[in-house]
């Protein structure tokens, strides 16, 4: 038996009206175990890191010397030698001086990941550095944000949004 | 990570080669699947909370592993019409796939991708191209231009 009835000018069938509870179930249900992971991830992650994070470096900075440790961050002084790493997590800015192996070009601005061995007075003498150039990783910003206007041009001449069932339909 | 240009595009290419063979592969589920190339990026919503002056990262990194992905683009696909729902998942699945295959080769000095999560705290990466790499979107760039232009021709001569 076809159960129809309008509502507001539109065509609802029972078997449409009934997909929005399920579905308030479904996403509730997704979002829970998303959450969970997220909340799982949060508390056990400290126990599983390969090298310390920044927190314990700072609190317990005597621990670490002589180990290898690992930290990026963004340059904010250039030396003739070394330069210095300012590194940020948790809101906590720690500064990092960097003896590199050999020679290599940074500027102010640029990121860098360094892999190396803690000495006193926040030193770091490194053993692997990756460096990218501040345009290099501004320039990833603007094509990602390029590439997002062009997705919603694409996505949205395909699909359409339909509000009174709340998803989205084929355009024809 | 490789910018979202060339996530998206890798995405549009690889549609365009498998629609030769399969039809499922229409424009409307190529543009399903480079939405799916992204999921995965659903954790750069931390840039936002950097700016506001919060570090969400320890939180939100689950998003950008297979299983959180899997998740993310169920949650998505009940956004679209009952009968289409499983196919839209699948297409997600894909398209995040491809983001998360791209995202592995990625060089860092440490650490990785989670690919076990929540089954295993493993980190790994391929290390063969830098997060600020734009050879891959330019490759992607030029290539999706051949691609569109050649079906593009192909529907008018067809």
């Amino acid at each position: 038996m076809n159960k129809k009835r309008m509502r507001k000018g539109f065509v609802i069938n029972e078997y449409d009206k009934k997909i929005p509870k399920s579905r308030a179930i479904i996403a509730l249900s997704l979002l829970f175990i998303l959450f969970l992971l997220c909340a799982y991830y949060q508390t056990n992650h400290e126990y599983h890191r390969e090298y310390p994070s920044l927190k314990d470096i700072v609190m317990n900075y005597e621990k670490y010397i002589g180990e290898t440790i690992s930290i990026s961050g963004e340059v904010v002084g250039v030396h003739s030698t070394t330069f210095q790493l300012l590194e940020r997590e948790d809101s906590e800015n720690t500064i990092f001086v960097v003896l590199p192996k050999s020679n290599v070009d940074v500027d102010i601005g640029d990121k860098v990941e360094v892999l190396g061995t803690l000495g006193p007075d926040y030193q770091i003498s490194a053993e692997k550095m990756i460096v990218s150039e501040r345009w290099k990783h501004e320039f990833v910003y603007v094509r990602s944000f390029i590439a997002l206007i062009f997705l919603v041009f694409v996505f949205m001449r395909n699909w359409k949004f339909d509000l009174m069932r709340i998803e989205f339909v084929r355009r024809d | 990570m490789p910018d979202w240009l060339a996530h998206i595009l890798v995405a549009y290419i690889l549609c365009s080669i498998l629609r030769i063979k399969f039809k499922v592969f229409s424009k409307e589920n190529t543009a399903i699947v480079m939405v799916g190339a992204l999921i995965p990026d659903i954790v750069k919503v931390g840039l936002i909370f950097d700016s506001l002056g919060m570090d969400v990262w320890d939180f939100i990194a689950p998003f950008h592993t297979p299983v959180g992905s899997i998740l993310s683009a169920a949650l998505f696909s009940l956004l679209f019409e009952f009968e289409a729902r499983k196919r839209i998942f699948s297409l997600l699945i894909l398209g995040a796939s491809t983001h998360l295959a791209l995202d592995f080769l990625l060089m860092h000095v440490s650490g990785g991708m989670l690919l076990l999560f929540p089954f295993s705290w493993g980190k790994w990466q391929l290390g063969v191209i830098q997060c600020d790499n734009y050879y891959v979107a330019l490759v992607a760039l030029l290539l999706a231009c051949v691609i569109y232009i050649i079906s593009n021709k192909r529907e008018e001569e067809g």
